[in-house]
């Protein structure tokens, strides 16, 4: 029988490549300690993981600024069965957990300060499609 | 085709005829080809690939010399043709990376590495991605049979790494 644990790293890393979001990596490094040492810790530098869409992207023009967020579905046990939850990463501040919030309750209206703790080990995350906001930044510069 | 035939034989003592075109998606027996150190009437032994593994190999690689043909013949074909040929293409390495479990995949995988084809290792790589996108990491360890060799320590820090706070 084929053990992937033993794949070779250079090929680990290449599987890893290919991931998208930051549910993915997670999970990718929760598998085994040779799967966790390919893929750097994500906490501090999101940003040279050079992996796609694993929080909102943004695009920036001179006066508008385009913005591409993922949705995830998450499907989790709870004690009445299964439930099902909408949801996009929202940046981290350091030493925080990640945050997801609802993207149906996104005006800052709805925000809740008992934020609730969420386990991806023990959920199904399924990536949806994405969703993009626009924004105005100086209508009239220069 | 009148293009010269190579044999291979797999580590379990298949052998099997391929055209020299196709076998030179593989780097090393390309290389060795250059190099003349394939004797026409002797196999390539490939002491790394089982039989049923090299067969799948020689699958892509009889689909993809054919391709490769007809980019060269067609040079002037119109953005329609060019997207439909890679619609085909990509509809069959779909059925092909569909017909095989996942430990096929593994095995496929450490044989385009080793006989260095660099675009069945994308495919394989992609696909094995893709297959443990939505599963939790237990279900990925039990369909690769991996062993969770974890310390007390390290299950606390990926627990710590699997919290979301959900606001």
């Amino acid at each position: 029988m084929a053990d992937s644990s033993k794949l070779p790293t250079e090929l680990l890393k290449l599987i890893s490549g290919r991931l998208e979001t930051s549910f993915e990596i997670v999970n990718f490094r929760s598998m085994c300690s040779s799967w966790r040492s390919v893929v750097p810790d994500m906490s501090d530098n999101f940003h040279q993981l050079g992996m796609k869409s694993h929080i909102p992207s943004t695009f920036n023009d001179d006066d508008c600024t385009l913005k591409k967020i993922p949705i995830f579905l998450l499907r989790f046990n709870t004690s009445f069965g299964f439930d099902n939850l909408l949801a996009e990463i929202r940046k981290r501040e350091s030493g925080k957990p990640m945050l997801m919030s609802s993207p149906l309750s996104r005006d800052g209206i709805t925000y809740r300060r008992d934020t609730k703790l969420f386990n991806s080990l023990t959920s199904q995350i399924i990536p949806f499609e994405h969703y993009y906001e626009v924004g105005i930044c100086n209508p009239i510069n220069q | 085709m009148s293009s010269n035939m190579i044999m291979l034989k797999s580590s379990d003592g298949a052998s099997f005829e391929i055209e020299e075109a196709a076998a030179r998606k593989s780097k090393i027996i390309a290389n060795m080809i250059e190099v003349e150190c394939v004797d026409e009437d002797k196999a390539i032994p490939l002491q790394n690939v089982t039989g049923n593994i090299l067969a799948l190999v020689i699958e892509y690689c009889n689909k993809h010399i054919v391709d490769d043909d007809d980019d060269v013949a067609t040079e002037e074909a119109s953005e329609e043709e060019e997207e439909a040929k890679k619609k085909k293409v990509d509809d069959w390495e779909a059925e092909f990376m569909n017909s095989m479990s996942l430990e096929t995949m593994f095995e496929l995988l450490l044989a385009a590495n080793y006989l260095n084809i660099k675009s069945l290792i994308d495919l394989v790589c992609q696909t094995i991605a893709n297959n443990i996108k939505d599963k939790t990491p237990e279900e990925v360890r039990k369909i690769f049979s991996i062993e969770n060799d974890f310390t007390p320590e390290e299950e606390e820090e990926i627990r710590k790494e699997n919290a979301w706070a959900f606001g």
